[in-house]
């Protein structure tokens, strides 16, 4: 009669079956297809690297490769540059203000990235809001072209990527005590002072996680570079939807992919490790 | 602005703030500008875009009306978008809670995993989904987009219901049990009740990023699925007609109205209930 | 509602994570009716007990039985056990009034017998206003009453509680230990209590079992714990106790025993345990212990009392109470407890003091 085995319900065994379900689904449609994402890269048309080579052999693929590195560090030092005194201030409003500051934020956020691309154009073309302006002001003469091109990539992106950059350095300093800013001033530091070696260096794994996030982000994105930045400004998520959708070198753009891949997931345990040092969740984004 | 002690600070520090103040509004106006020269611009008498406009008139939104296609877009987005929301609920509070309750000694591993899809670049997931739903003969489908659209939308509520769940204690749950709950019964009672709101807010999201979807749309709808973006982003290739503006100002309006509800639902949650869900 | 408890007997309950003995094989009997404590420190395996009894991690071997009845490989819900949490657990979405009619929803009853129950449990707990309420604008001490009223609604005939006083300060713990105890014999319940307040479990509990690192180290009323530890853990765990090195045992006669000590000979009762082998250790309470100036003893000296000589370090008042602790050459600080106002006005730090107590009052244990 005596239970022998551990054959009794758990409390936690009942909750683990529940993952079941979830994981299932992302294993066939998300795991999977990436699993043969990054084994077609090695078998289409034919077995083995060649379309690594094609890739890294120089030319016109490892340069959007280098645009795509190069222009989302652009924009996450851009955004980080932006987004910290702006979280500070943010952070340090009360009541109603701050509602309205975060309300700015979340309109933004919440705003289809195509239509924000869209307005950009507007904003950019040749007989749109900017050179009009610039004319009317007499800065130039004549209408600049601006599209596409690298100045209206960064701005658009910096755009839509700056929530991303906002949010975590936000709820990361909320959670500064304040009382160690005024006791490092009771010590004898000055505003300054206690800023730098205080208050800095706590909002730092905020900073951290909005980077990885921005930075992991940019990598991939598409719209933004697309509308604006033509084929002199093109992104990795440009090219590869163009062989893939277009031209329909599946085996390029698998190897493609798989770079990106590799580039983003390292990002991506880059920020898991930040935002577990700073013992929070994800960050909240959209 | 209302800082509570910037009034004793030296006056190069009360400097400073003045001016990050003044940056911080400047890019505040930034965030939203673009939002806003749409606006009017979609009820310009012009057929090119000249900003501000010269005259107004509804021109664009008459024409909007006439063509069918804007009208099956919206259909089609709201047919993929809301079996998006309800499936991404499911599973990602299904999820939610197994990893925070479950136990499991890799429970990082496992929210790593949940999460990714959110994280990586959807060009990824796109080429990797097209020759399964090939496969499956169901390119083109609305299932098709519906499924690459939860994939996206479960971390999202994964997040919300996880981050619900953290501001309840297992003991609630447990204490539900020795009062003679089933499993089912103290989810129905005690755990659901406690995190509705994050899997409301989780599922609206989820709704919001399927509508607002582009990469996933090219690649698995076909010409009698294709969504908003996805026709906003043909036309927009095309030419740039105040058309665009228009459907642009409706689907702002209609994002302005999601984000009512889900303000609406977190200050009645946090003024009736005491818990702060932000 | 005064439902008679039932009879609660663990034989090999056993508890591994993988290689981790979380709980080591336990024997454990309680009597219908009985108020049980589990003491020990954090990590000592009463919480892993208390979880299963209740049914939240089922034991790796062993029965748990309710009236003879096997339940352990029961989930919780089909144990019909109550259960008071450390943290309350209340539900914050449902008012008081549905924090305890909860189980009895759950169990179908007729709206009126709900009603009439959950008022008179209101009434048990001397709440009888705050129905209406949400739980969060309740203080700390009403939550607990309220967790209290809604595991016993019911009428379960065993009741667990985790640490219930836990979360509240010292003086509401010390009232609501009154109270839990009144609660007790108003509903009859068997309780089986986890604390790791000796002071508590001693107040309230009828017996008392002292756990650690994953088994029970003896049982007993607190009486019985106190006078007669088992060992050095049990006595230091269990109020405070000053401890003597034995160097070795010189003779022993009938109960008592003579070893030699580095700070003298000493005279102890040793109750025949562990005869022998492995080191021993005197043990004495402070309070049995009398202190007087050097030179000014009163009692001829005896073989029935044993003497030390030192001198006063420290002189504390406590409430109630003098503590002094005395520097004895060859043993450490020797603490003794004075309840007599008069005695303690004449001593203070420095003054060199004798030292003695009853050879009655010495134990003899095993050390660890």
């Amino acid at each position: 009669m005596a239970s022998d085995k551990s054959t009794g319900w758990t409390a936690t065994a009942f909750y683990r079956w529940l993952l079941v379900a979830p994981l299932a689904f992302v294993g066939l449609f998300f795991l999977w297809p990436i699993l043969n994402v990054i084994l077609r890269s090695f078998t289409d048309p034919s077995l083995g690297v060649a379309n690594y080579e094609r890739v890294f052999g120089g030319g016109p693929y490892l340069k959007v490769l280098w645009i795509t590195v190069e222009t989302a560090g652009i924009v996450t030092i851009l955004c980080a540059l932006i987004a910290y005194p702006v979280a500070y201030v943010i952070s340090r409003v009360r009541g109603s203000m701050m509602s309205l500051m975060m309300a700015f934020v979340v309109v933004s956020l919440w705003t289809s990235v195509v239509i924000r691309s869209y307005a950009w154009m507007v904003v950019f073309q040749r007989k749109g809001v900017l050179n009009q302006f610039l004319v009317a002001a007499d800065i130039v003469e004549r209408p600049i072209s601006f599209l596409p091109g690298t100045l209206a990539v960064n701005v658009g992106m910096v755009h839509i990527m700056l929530p991303f950059m906002l949010l975590p350095m936000l709820a990361t300093m909320r959670t500064i005590d304040r009382t160690l800013i005024s006791a490092a001033e009771v010590m004898g530091a000055n505003p300054f002072v206690a800023f730098r070696k205080v208050f800095f260096p706590l909002s730092l794994p905020g900073l951290g996680a909005g980077s990885a996030l921005v930075f992991m982000m940019s990598l991939g994105f598409f719209i933004t570079p697309a509308l604006l930045g033509g084929p002199r400004h093109m992104m990795a998520a440009v090219l590869i939807e163009q062989q893939a959708n277009r031209l329909l070198d599946w085996g390029l753009a698998s190897a493609l992919s798989t770079v990106l891949l590799l580039l983003t997931t390292s990002i991506y345990l880059v920020y898991l490790r930040v935002m577990k040092s700073a013992g929070g969740g994800f960050a909240h984004g959209r | 602005m209302a800082a509570e002690s910037t009034a004793k600070l030296p006056p190069a520090f009360r400097a400073g703030w003045v001016i990050i103040c003044c940056f911080t509004a400047l890019i505040l106006v930034y965030l939203v500008l673009p939002q806003f020269i749409v606006l009017p611009l979609s009820f310009s008498d012009r057929s090119f875009l000249s900003f501000p406009p010269s005259g107004w008139s509804t021109q664009w939104y008459e024409k909007l009306v006439a063509n069918p296609s804007w009208f099956q877009a919206m259909i089609n987005s709201l047919a993929i978008g809301i079996p998006t929301a309800l499936l991404s609920m499911v599973f990602g509070t299904m999820a939610a809670l197994a990893v925070a309750r479950g136990g499991f000694k890799q429970a990082g591993v496992i929210s790593a995993i949940v999460v990714a899809p959110m994280m990586l670049p959807h060009v990824i997931l796109a080429i990797g989904l097209y020759p399964l739903m090939l496969q499956l003969n169901l390119l083109g489908s609305y299932a098709a987009a519906t499924i690459g659209h939860t994939v996206i939308g479960v971390p999202l509520v994964f997040i919300t219901v996880t981050a619900a769940l953290a501001r309840h204690d297992f003991t609630l749950e447990l204490a539900a049990m020795t009062l003679g709950a089933r499993p089912w019964r103290t989810f129905r009672s005690v755990t659901y009740p406690t995190i509705r709101i994050g899997i409301i807010i989780g599922g609206i999201l989820a709704f919001a990023t399927s509508i607002d979807e582009l990469m996933l749309a090219l690649f698995l709808t076909g010409a009698g699925t294709r969504t908003l973006p996805r026709l906003i982003w043909e036309q927009m290739n095309d030419y740039l007609t105040p058309t665009i503006a228009a459907v642009a100002t409706l689907v702002f309006l209609f994002t302005l109205i999601l984000l009512v509800i889900v303000a609406l639902i977190q200050s009645r949650s946090t003024r009736l209930e005491g818990w702060n869900h932000d | 509602m005064t439902e008679q408890g039932a009879e609660l007997k663990l034989s090999g309950v056993e508890k591994r994570y993988g290689k981790v003995e979380a709980l080591r094989p336990t024997d454990l009997e309680l009597e219908r009716g009985e108020f049980f404590s589990l003491i020990g420190p954090s990590g000592s395996g009463k919480t892993t007990l208390l979880g299963a009894v209740a049914g939240f991690t089922p034991p790796t071997r062993g029965r748990i039985e309710v009236d003879g009845v096997d339940m352990a490989a029961l989930p919780p819900y089909k144990r019909e056990i109550g259960m008071v949490f450390q943290n309350y657990a209340l539900f914050p979405h449902l008012t008081v009034f549905e924090n305890i009619a909860f189980p009895l929803r759950l169990r179908k009853l007729p709206e009126s017998e709900i009603r009439s129950r959950v008022t008179q449990m209101l009434d048990t707990v001397r709440l009888p206003d705050v129905g209406g309420r949400m739980p969060t604008q309740l203080s700390g001490g009403q939550q607990q009453r309220i967790a209290l009223a809604r595991a016993a609604v019911y009428g379960p005939r065993i009741l667990l509680m985790d640490e219930p006083l836990g979360a509240l300060d010292k003086n509401l713990r010390e009232e609501m230990q009154f109270e839990i105890k009144e609660f007790h014999t108003k509903v009859g319940a068997t309780v089986l209590y986890v604390t790791h307040d000796q002071d508590e479990a001693a107040a309230m509990s009828d017996r008392i079992a002292i756990m650690r690192q994953g088994g029970i180290v003896q049982v007993g009323t607190p009486r019985e714990l106190y006078e007669h530890p088992r060992n050095e853990f049990a006595a230091c765990f269990l109020g405070n106790a000053n401890l003597l090195e034995v160097a070795r045992e010189i003779r022993r006669s009938g109960d008592y025993v003579e070893v030699e000590t580095p700070a003298g000979p000493v005279r102890a009762i040793h109750e025949g345990k562990d005869t022998g082998n492995g080191d021993q250790v005197l043990c004495v309470r402070p309070e049995s212990i009398s202190i007087e100036h050097e030179g000014a003893e009163t009692s001829a000296a005896s073989t029935e009392f044993n003497r030390l000589s030192g001198r006063i370090t420290d002189a504390t008042f406590t409430a109630g109470s003098f503590r002094y602790v005395v520097d004895v050459e060859g043993a450490s600080p020797v603490s003794v407890r004075l309840t007599s106002i008069r005695q303690s006005q004449m001593l203070k730090p420095g003054d060199r003091v004798a030292l003695q107590w009853a050879a009655d009052a010495t134990l003899m244990i095993p050390k660890e």
